[in-house]
Parts: C-alpha cells; structure tokens; sequence
C-alpha cells in the first residue's frame, strides 16, 4: 500500500526537480493514472499558497529582530561579564560530556524532532479562586515549563482540572526533559480515561519512556497507538517507529 | 556591509534563506530609501513607530512581491520601495491623510503609477490565518515558514538549533502532514485562500 511519505516524496521530487525532464514525465503521467496522488498534490499546492501568505509573519519578525538590535543597548555590569563567562565554560563542559555519549546523539536528534508543545494549551480559568490554574497556564504558555510543573503539581485531586493538570504537568516535564516527572503524570491520565486528554498522553507517554531510554516500552507504546484504528496520534506513531528502527 | 545592486538584491531574495536574510538586513538598516520613509511619515504626523511599521511591511512586501513573481522590475528598487511604503501609508492612515493633506496626498496617489502588486495581509487578516493554524505549534510554524522562504534545511538546522539537516528534514515532513491535515478538517481556510488566489 502507498504511504502517504511515498506520495509526498513524489510531490517534492518533481517541485524540486524542475529541470529533470525524466522526473516531470514520469510525476505527470502517474497524476493522471493515481486519484490519490492527485488529491495530495492538490491539498500540496493549497498548503504552499498558506504558506506563502503566512510567511510574511517571519520576515516581520526578522526585521523587528534588527530592529531591537540595533537600537542604543545599555551597558552590562562587569559582573555580568563573569556570568556570561561562566555560562560559556559551562557549555563548553556540556557540550565535550555530549561528545563521548555517540549513541545519545541520534535518540536526541529523534527527542528534538519529535517533541512539541501541545497546540491547544490548557484552556483559560473560569472561576475567581482559580488563580493558580490561571498562572501555570500563563507559565506554560510562556514556556517556562519548570513553572508549569510546579503550578499544575499544586492541583488537589477534589478540583474538577485534576486530570487536566496531570496532562499539562506530564506535557510540560516532556518539553522540559524531566521524563520521570513525566511518567507517573501522564500514566494518571491514561487510567482516568479523559477522552479529552488520554490519546495525547498516551503519545506523549511514548517520547517520556523514549526520553528515559526506554525503548523497548517506547516501542511497545508506539505500537499500540499505530493498532489503534482511530488514534489521532497514529500517523506520528508510525514515523516515530521507523525512526527508532533506523536507529 | 558591501552595498548591493538592485540585481544582487532581487537575485538574493529569489535565492532566500541566509542570502534572502542579507538583503533583507541590506534594505532595513543601509538602504538610502530608509531615510526618504522616515521622513514621509514624520512628516505626515506619524510616529517613529509608524515609520519602522511602514518601512518593515514595506520591505516584506517588496520580499513577497518579488518571491511570488509579482515584481515587474520597471525602475529602481529603492523607488518601487518607497513607492510600497507610500501606498502602506495611504491605506492604513487613509483617515489622518485625509485630515492632514489630503489633497496633496491626492494628486501624488493619482500620479503614482507602481502600486505594489503584492498587499500584505492586514493585521486582522494576519492573525486570523495564523489561528486557523494554530493546531500547527509554533514550531511547526517556524520551520514551513523558513521552507517557504527556502531556507535549505541546514539553515532550517541552524536556525532552530537542530542538530542535524537530518533533524530539520524529518520536522519539516512531520510539520507539512500535520499542515495537510489541517487543511482537511478546516475547510475555512479554502475560504481565506479564495481572497487571494
């Protein structure tokens, strides 16, 4: 059966290619032949012009980028100066440890491409005395996710956002690399059945174990979700297993 | 920084990525159309904000129109520039054109005759899209944007701190599904598209 990375590497291939006579041919006539090809590239081209339209956005912050650079900067404190210092001789440290551990590399390359804020966000307080819900989600948002845990940790279990907030305290421990935070959060989740949050916990369960170097129960994870006909986080799961095959 | 040609500037932005970002800091900060905005709009009451606004949309707006293969290449770079920002001008602060000058700013509107061929997305417009979008992430949003922009996948690497090409290659496929499949359950956006296209 055709995937659909094998339709989208045709796509690219002949957008790319404009100069490969062979290429054009041969994409041209499988459009004609393939309906499902010719509904991606359809759906392709719509993508490129929302993207187009939306690119400006980046340029715009681009040049406020300059902008900012270029306006008359304070002057920093000597002591700063030793901060900064330090903070390079620390990365430094870090970054010659990173080098003897050749294996991490790729399972962090995998972490990086993998892992990502959940797009929704924790939806906004409603009553007075939610003030704490109300500045974890603030944290969250901001992406301190070192605040988001601890504010989402602060929920009891008699407030109604409990499991809410386990979601959101294991997906903030997933961005910030606390797995083991992230584990016994997100399992909660699960066996509360919230069909509001258990299939994103399930996958984000799958990069938590992953994270922990844990693939063998990552893998079974994963599985789990690609046999679930349904599960939104399916098509992902499949490329995370591909990947941690070719690992 | 070395001065650029109006070819070198347009060959740049068609090439994008890194070269795109040199023109682009080329116009902002050393083009001598800065100055001639700066002044059109200070001298029309507007702020130091509303110039920086201006000359920024300007230039995105000569980067898109150039991208998009909508820039004609009739006359200087720097006097299409300035004409974008003019027209930016007129249309966003029509109400205190009107108050201040009106009808000098009338006869220069009837006289101009390069309008920009590519119009920004309003502000409103801007923001609706990227909601539209916003099951996307931010990172997601970032590296099709930078793809838009063709920034080769070792800048896309760089740019968001990936380790590898490889990392950004494999975003960049993830991010276009997620975005395939937003276009499927959001059929509005075929409606927004249909403004434009």
């Amino acid at each position: 059966m055709k995937t659909d990375d094998y339709y989208l590497d045709l796509i690219e291939k002949y957008i790319e290619r404009k100069d490969d006579q062979e290429t054009q041919v041969k994409f041209e006539e499988e459009l004609r032949k393939d309906q499902t090809l010719a509904n991606m590239y359809q759906k392709y081209l719509e993508a490129e012009k929302v993207l187009e339209l939306s690119a400006g956005q980046l340029l715009k912050e681009k040049l406020q980028a300059m902008q900012a650079q270029n306006q008359p900067k304070a002057s920093i404190p000597l002591w700063r100066y030793g901060l900064l210092a330090a903070a390079v001789v620390a990365l430094i440290i870090m970054i010659a440890g990173l080098g003897w551990k050749g294996d991490q590399v790729s399972r962090e390359e995998m972490l990086e491409t993998y892992i990502q804020a959940y797009a929704a966000g924790p939806s906004r307080s409603m009553g007075e005395k939610e003030g704490d819900w109300e500045m974890a989600a603030q944290a969250y948002s901001l992406k301190d996710y070192s605040a988001a845990i601890q504010l989402f940790n602060q929920v009891k279990p008699e407030n109604p956002r409990f499991i809410e907030s386990r979601f959101f305290m294991g997906n903030a421990a997933v961005l910030a690399g606390e797995y083991s935070v992230a584990i016994p959060a997100l399992k909660q989740v699960i066996e509360a059945k919230d069909i509001r949050f258990s299939n994103a916990a399930q996958w984000y369960l799958v990069l938590a174990t992953f994270g922990m170097g844990n693939e063998t129960e990552s893998q079974t994870l994963a599985k789990k979700i690609l046999n679930d006909p349904g599960h939104p986080y399916r098509d992902i799961s499949r490329d995370f297993l591909h990947d941690l095959d070719a690992l | 920084m070395v001065p650029y040609s109006d070819d070198e500037i347009i060959t740049a932005i068609q090439n994008g990525g890194r070269e795109l970002d040199k023109a682009m800091e080329f116009l902002y900060l050393h083009s001598p159309c800065r100055e001639k905005v700066l002044t059109f709009v200070f001298s029309r009451n507007g702020s130091k904000e509303d110039a920086e606004d201006i000359f920024q949309d300007g230039i995105r707006s000569l980067i898109l129109s150039i991208r998009g293969g909508k820039y004609r290449g009739t006359g200087s770079l720097q006097n299409y520039l300035l004409g974008m920002c003019k027209n930016l001008w007129f249309k966003r602060f029509q109400k205190i054109a009107r108050d201040m000058k009106y009808q000098q700013e009338q006869i220069w509107k009837e006289q101009h005759t390069e309008d920009p061929e590519w119009i920004l997305l309003e502000k409103e417009q801007e923001e609706e899209l990227d909601s539209l979008l916003n099951a996307l992430g931010d990172t997601c949003k970032k590296v099709l944007r930078l793809w838009q922009l063709s920034y080769s996948m070792k800048e896309i690497a760089s740019e968001l701190g990936y380790k590898s090409e490889g990392v950004a290659r494999k975003k960049k496929r993830l991010c276009m599904k997620k975005l395939l499949e937003i276009l499927d359950e959001n059929p509005e956006i075929k409606n927004f598209l249909k403004k434009y296209y």
